[in-house]
């Protein structure tokens, strides 16, 4: 079995990051640290990668208390605190189908941390809320248009107007809202509608075709 | 007791009908045709300045006179359009209620039979909401990879959905992205606004 150094690169890249590497250069600077507090900022760097906006601020607070109770600076907390993210961040970046446990696992001892700490990025990486994981990382944080959130509509029908006495038409009216909230209301006129709907449809016949074209399937993971 | 569709009309209506039948047959006719065309266009005025000074020379009328007269045809056209009047009795109405010259009656009728269905198409679809979609563009895309995630297959719909002001026809873009679910989605949504559509229709 060829060891798998041959034909994978490592998942943080080709050299070491500088926020791994100061990362475990200050862990061996800050021996006092207990494995529970490393503990925590474990599962604080998973906590960041899920819940970016709400964490930063409680995360501060556990670390300025840290500090207080183990006597090691803020700076070299944050250091290591960001360090462990970056991991989590650079470990969740390939496919996952490529980053198997054992392989994770040798990574992380070449990075040299010890195997509690290896064991429990394990655990997170490996555990309950890796689906949830990798869909944050792949969804959430890339550059996006204005999804719609909601999409009302109103289907009128016009029996008289000023202009004439008998009429009977139909009047459709769409009201979207987008994420990044504005409310959209206008009329849409039949033809249109019927245009909107039939390149719909063309649209999702286009996305199914889309696994079996030849060039993509490159990127079968 | 006057039955006409154009009793509401003022007496505006009583001296232009006066020129009108002191007009030429065949320039009445040119007149008619070209208002039937533009009867019922939001916005758009029937003739410009320049035209409106030819008139004035073609038929020896003042200009206000000649406006007058545009005016009166546009509104025979529109109170026609809104009791959508048969030629018959429309012919009758002119003739009998509105002491139109019998010819140029006929030309009357004769062009509103040809543009009626034109004219009520256009009365029809004239919108008067602040907003019309009035264009939708799209395209297909797929990410294959992005800052976070070095290999992914995401096909991504993009929809511009261009909105027309009415008032100040100006147009607004409007982006948005629908992945596989979101398409679908909103598809279904589509789908049954037709079925409620064809149910309204039948």
């Amino acid at each position: 079995m060829p060891d798998h150094r041959s034909y994978q690169d490592p998942f943080y890249g080709w050299t070491v990051p500088k926020a791994i590497s100061l990362c475990v250069q200050t862990l061996k600077e800050c021996s006092s640290l207990p494995f529970k507090a490393i503990q925590e900022l474990i599962s604080m760097s998973e906590d960041q990668i899920l819940n970016e906006k709400s964490s930063s601020s409680s995360s501060l607070e556990v670390l300025m208390k840290f500090s207080k109770d183990y006597s090691i600076s803020i700076e070299q907390l944050i250091i290591i605190f960001n360090g462990f993210v970056q991991v989590l961040r650079l470990a969740l970046k390939p496919p996952a189908a490529f980053l198997k446990p054992d392989i994770f696992k040798d990574d992380l001892r070449d990075l040299k941390f010890s195997e509690q700490i290896i064991e429990a990025f394990h655990n997170i990486l490996f555990g309950t809320k890796h689906d949830q994981l990798y869909h944050v990382i792949q969804d959430r944080d890339r550059p996006c248009l204005p999804l719609l959130k909601s999409f009302d509509w109103n289907l009128d029908v016009t029996l008289t107007t000023a202009s004439l006495l008998r009429c009977i038409e139909p009047l459709l009216f769409f009201q979207f809202r987008t994420n990044d909230n504005r409310v959209l209301t206008f009329e849409v006129p039949i033809k249109r509608f019927n245009e909107l709907r039939y390149n719909t449809a063309l649209l999702l016949k286009e996305m199914e075709e889309i696994d079996s074209k030849q060039t993509l399937k490159l990127l079968e993971t | 007791m006057s039955s006409s569709i154009f009793s509401d009309g003022s007496s505006k209506i009583k001296t232009s009908i006066q020129h009108i039948n002191s007009l030429d047959e065949a320039k009445f006719k040119k007149l008619v045709q070209r208002i039937a065309e533009k009867t019922g266009r939001q916005n758009e005025t029937i003739f410009t300045i320049d035209e409106l000074n030819k008139l004035e020379n073609a038929f020896g009328l003042s200009i206000d006179n000649i406006k007058q007269m545009i005016e009166s045809i546009e509104y025979m056209f529109l109170q026609s359009a809104y009791h959508l009047i048969k030629p018959q009795i429309l012919e009758n109405d002119l003739i009998n209620e509105q002491n139109f010259d019998e010819n140029k009656a006929k030309i009357f009728v004769e062009q509103w039979s040809a543009n009626a269905k034109e004219i009520v198409e256009r009365l029809k679809t004239s919108h008067i909401a602040s907003h019309s979609l009035s264009d939708i563009r799209w395209t297909l895309d797929v990410g294959i990879t992005q800052g976070s995630k070095s290999k992914v297959k995401r096909p991504i719909a993009i929809y511009e959905f261009q909105l027309k002001n009415e008032q100040t026809k100006q147009i607004e873009n409007i982006q948005t992205e629908f992945n596989k679910d979101e398409l679908y989605a909103f598809f279904e949504k589509l789908e049954s606004i037709q079925s409620q559509l064809d149910t309204l229709m039948t």
